[in-house]
């Protein structure tokens, strides 16, 4: 049991890990080959049963919430609700009245609540960022230092540079906001993004082989 | 005005909410008309598409869901006009379960389009021989890796469950290294999986494009030539909307140039918002210190 | 399989296709000439996909030139299969086959400047349709000659005989693997020189120091602490260094006797939390204050999960939110949500575009590789934390390289850059 536990998953995570980095190098169509059958196969596998592990988890949390009557249980009766409806509307083999199309296929019960229900509603969510954004900007974005102020500046230029409004601003010598935007967005973003990146990237490197060597095994549920 | 200043400083987050509903609802129904410039990163993926011949295939990865649907889809539809005015054929495919369903809807619309005089010029294009779309598959990295060995073995069949290996699109170009260019629309993190695993390894162009906040993250890429082109949010669609000049293809601006008059309302009232905020803040900072408090 | 098909139908292939490639001048017989030395070689560093054929001919003698040739493959003397050109190249443009040469940017083009990648061939079936067959090693050994035709005479250039082959080792990569061994020598040295003398320094990071602070904050309170792994799934490193950190924080709540709420976003991250948050508790010595019901999946559909979360921060108010791990949009609405409820918000990322949206709602926010250093910097394991020494190393080194590859290039060397440019 120990070895399942313990060394069972190092032992996968070496060979593995270190499979898949020499597989970056090989040419060969047979290592491609391979990684491709193992890679896909696995992540179809994996992603089946985690589909099926995690609705068994969602459901046994709502229905635990329901029959303890804990707070906020009627948000849960809606989503089981929701879930057992878009369910059988998505697996029935029949026409629901109104609809000329059975399962998934267009024009279907399930189509019609992934375009009508799902799709505005994912849609508002992301919509409230404006919202977020404007009242974030208002709260948070102060003038509080040489660094805060600069960024508050190249972000205000920015945020006017990147909309037509910004074509509109003349800066002189043939140039206008938008041009500033441009530059700021190409050269001093680029170059921030690029050290951020060079430190997460090394950074992963070195989780990497943590993982491989078997150093770092917290994520295996266990203590190091 | 030192209590002026704290009312400012705390106003309740719902008037600042309202003004902005205001602020996207004013310009969406009563547009401004502004008038905006071609940037350079969206220029650039626009051309090298131009650059391709009748019958090149190119891979659309349509990387995003429904609530990104406003800034990503139009560049989707406007790219699809592209490719079928110029016979340039899209294996389009998905690599998020909830994308789908935008991308079937947008190619069946675009598909079914219908000019000015009643025509409808894409109509005798055929699924298999001058486009397909492939639909989902879970794997991500995986299957950047697999469509770089065949298409076909990856996704033996397509969408509506038509084997793919006897598809003429696929005859042409078996692998991801005989398409021209990868043009991945994005609301999640693939474009950064798609250089290493995709386009690196077939030698082959990429086109990022994606939603406004993801932009500058991208920039690298583009910078170092990596990205080809980058299309950033509605504006880089309505830019990508005007090369393609939709409002002579569909007789009206397309729905990112729509939206852009909203967009700069909203940026102009957040930095007057800003503004305001600051000059209150350092208010409400120099009165303490005035009165000697320590 | 097209290569079985190559097989059957080889003895039928008779048909020939000419693809013209580049012709916007009008052609001069007169001034054209043959092309000379054509030779054919497999493709360098692939997997036997194709071959190539290369020839010497002036610029404007290939202008000229192109549309009356064609390429052949050629098996065992009588069978022929035209060969589809999808390019013609300059090799100044192609460094991952011919290296960088000399003949790059804007000097002048010397006559054997140009090759033809070939990796398609035109057969004839036994339905009597043409179709594209890709080259491959099952193809055998194969003759390829060019055939000019000017004024109507056709001319026959051979240029040997090849076999596509797959290479087992990519050169071009050879930098790469040489910078991978010496990255991960440093990494693995420091990590085991940390065994030696675990007393290593490492700086203080704002958002860590405050972790103890945020969950003794929860307890006084009465309150959940909150942990968000992030939108992505175990394959992406930054939520396996979240649930590295879930392990840390875990155990100090299971210490301080607080309530843990983990909804996840991936079923699998959720089973790895449970295990983790599970040891956590066996080892703070609490095991039965573990409840598998605080850890639990809510949907792998962005924004339905963030409105879920929106509502438990609503609704169970916690005092302490981690939100760390790969974000998207949804970053802004979790980190203002959780702003507006009061609570202590401790937030980390390497998604670079989300770092200024919790930078603005957020207390503390671990940036870019302080996210992976926070495992290492909790615990203070000797061994994590001579990793992180190794780390700071590799990237001095590739401080210098920058440096330096920026100097030569400004005085017009482009050595170093196209050592770190990947082919």
């Amino acid at each position: 049991m120990m070895f399942l536990r313990k060394q069972l998953p190092i032992i996968l995570a070496f060979v593995i890990g270190l499979g898949l980095w020499l597989q970056a190098y090989i040419p060969h169509r047979t290592s491609s080959a391979g990684l491709t059958t193992f890679t896909q196969s696995w992540a179809v596998i994996l992603a089946g049963c985690a589909l099926l592990l995690g609705i068994l988890s969602a459901v046994h949390h709502h229905w635990t919430k329901i029959k303890l009557r804990r707070q906020g249980f009627a948000y849960s009766i809606i989503t089981l609700g929701a879930f057992v409806v878009t369910l059988v509307a998505g697996l029935s083999w029949w026409n629901w009245p109104g609809f000329g199309a059975a399962k998934m296929a267009d024009g279907s019960l399930f189509t019609w609540i992934f375009d009508n229900v799902f799709t505005p509603l994912a849609a508002t969510m992301f919509s409230l960022l404006a919202f977020f954004i404007a009242s974030a900007a208002f709260r948070a974005f102060r003038a509080r230092s040489f660094e805060a102020t600069a960024l508050l500046i190249a972000g205000c230029i920015v945020m006017l540079g990147r909309v037509p409004i910004g074509e509109l601003i003349p800066l002189g010598g043939g140039h206008d906001l938008s041009d500033v935007a441009g530059w700021i967005m190409n050269v001093p973003n680029a170059a921030a993004q690029r050290a951020i990146l060079v430190g997460v990237i090394l950074s992963q490197v070195a989780i990497s082989i943590r993982i491989i060597f078997g150093i770092e095994r917290t994520y295996m549920g266990g203590s190091d | 005005m030192h209590n002026l200043a704290k009312i400012i400083l705390n106003l309740d987050r719902r008037i600042i909410y309202s003004v902005v509903m205001l602020c996207v609802a004013i310009p969406l129904i009563r547009p401004f008309g502004l008038p905006f410039r071609v940037t350079p990163e969206v220029r650039d993926g626009y051309e090298l598409i131009e650059s391709l011949k009748e019958g090149d295939v190119i891979v659309i990865s349509c990387d995003y869901g429904p609530s990104a649907e406003a800034e990503t889809h139009p560049m989707y539809v406007a790219l699809l006009h592209q490719c079928f005015r110029k016979g340039i054929r899209p294996v389009i495919l998905t690599l998020i379960p909830d994308g789908p369903g935008l991308a079937n809807r947008g190619l069946e619309d675009v598909l079914a389009y219908q000019d000015a005089e009643g025509q409808k010029p894409y109509e005798h294009l055929e699924s298999g021989k001058d486009y397909v779309f492939l639909g989902f598959k879970t794997g991500g990295q995986a299957i950047m890796i697999g469509i770089g060995q065949g298409f076909t073995g990856t996704f033996p069949t397509d969408y509506n469950a038509q084997e793919t290996a006897a598809m003429p699109i696929f005859r042409d170009a078996p692998k991801l290294a005989d398409t021209k260019c990868v043009f991945d629309i994005a609301s999640v993190g693939y474009p950064d999986f798609w250089i290493p695993y995709g386009t690196e390894r077939a030698g082959i162009p990429f086109i990022v494009s994606c939603t406004a906040v993801s932009a500058p993250q991208y920039y690298p890429y583009y910078a170092a030539g990596q990205a080809t082109g980058l299309i950033g949010g509605m504006k880089g669609a309505a830019e990508y909307e005007s090369l393609v000049d939709m409002a002579a293809i569909t007789g009206s601006d397309g729905p990112a140039t729509k939206g852009l008059d909203a967009q700069s309302a909203v940026h102009v009232f957040i930095i007057l918002a800003i503004i305001i905020a600051n000059i209150f803040y350092i208010i409400d900072r120099r009165r303490p210190l005035s009165g000697g408090v320590a | 399989m097209r290569s079985l098909d190559l097989t059957n139908t080889r003895f039928c292939l008779t048909a020939l296709l000419l693809l013209s490639l580049v012709c916007v001048l009008a052609p001069h017989p007169a001034r054209a000439q043959s092309p000379s030395n054509p030779e054919v070689t497999d493709h360098p560093n692939d997997d036997g996909s194709a071959v190539i054929l290369s020839f010497g001919l002036a610029g404007d003698e290939l202008l000229e030139l192109m549309p009356q040739v064609q390429i052949e493959g050629v098996w065992h003397d009588t069978e022929t299969a035209p060969v589809l050109l999808s390019s013609l190249d300059k090799r100044s443009d192609h460094p991952e086959i011919y290296g960088w040469g000399v003949t790059d940017g804007n000097a002048e083009l010397r006559p054997d400047d140009y090759y033809v990648p070939i990796s398609k061939y035109v057969t004839v079936g036994e339905d009597g349709e043409p179709s594209v067959v890709p080259v491959s090693p099952e193809l055998g050994e194969f003759a390829v000659r060019l055939v000019v035709d000017p004024a109507g005479r056709a001319e026959s250039h051979p240029a040997g005989s090849v076999q596509a082959t797959g290479q087992l080792f990519n050169r071009n990569m050879s930098f790469r693997v040489l910078l991978a061994f010496l990255f991960a020598g440093i990494i693995m040295y420091f990590i085991l020189a940390a065994r030696r003398n675990p007393n290593i320094f490492i700086r203080r990071i704002a958002g860590l120091e405050a972790v103890d602070e945020a969950i003794g904050r929860a307890t006084e309170m009465g309150k959940p602490v909150l942990h968000i792994n992030g939108l992505d799934s175990l394959a992406t490193l930054s939520t396996v260094a979240a649930v590295n950190i879930l392990g840390r924080i875990a155990g100090k709540v299971a210490t301080y006797e607080s309530d843990l709420l983990v909804p996840c976003f991936d079923p699998v991250v959720m089973t790895v939390s449970q295990e983790v948050v599970k040891n956590a508790y066996i080892e703070a010595g609490r095991p039965d204050n573990y409840r598998e019901d605080n850890i639990y999946f809510l949907t792998d559909q962005q924004f339905s999960y963030t409105a879920s979360v929106c509502g438990i921060m609503l609704r169970e108010k916690p005092a302490a939110n981690f939100l760390l791990g790969y974000f998207y949009a949804e970053s802004l609405l979790l980190a203002e949500t959780g702003n507006t409820t009061g609570a202590i918000q401790i937030a980390g990322t390497d998604a670079q575009a989300q770092l200024p949206f919790f930078i603005t709602t957020c207390d503390y926010t671990l940036i870019g590789e302080e996210l992976y250093a926070a495992s290492a910097y909790l615990s203070r394991e000797p061994m994590l934390l001579g990793s992180l020494r190794g780390q700071d190393l590799a990237k001095a080194f590739v401080m210098v390289m920058i440096f330096l590859g920026t100097l030569l290039s400004t005085f017009g060397s482009e050595w170093l850059s196209r050592l770190w440019t990947p082919l």
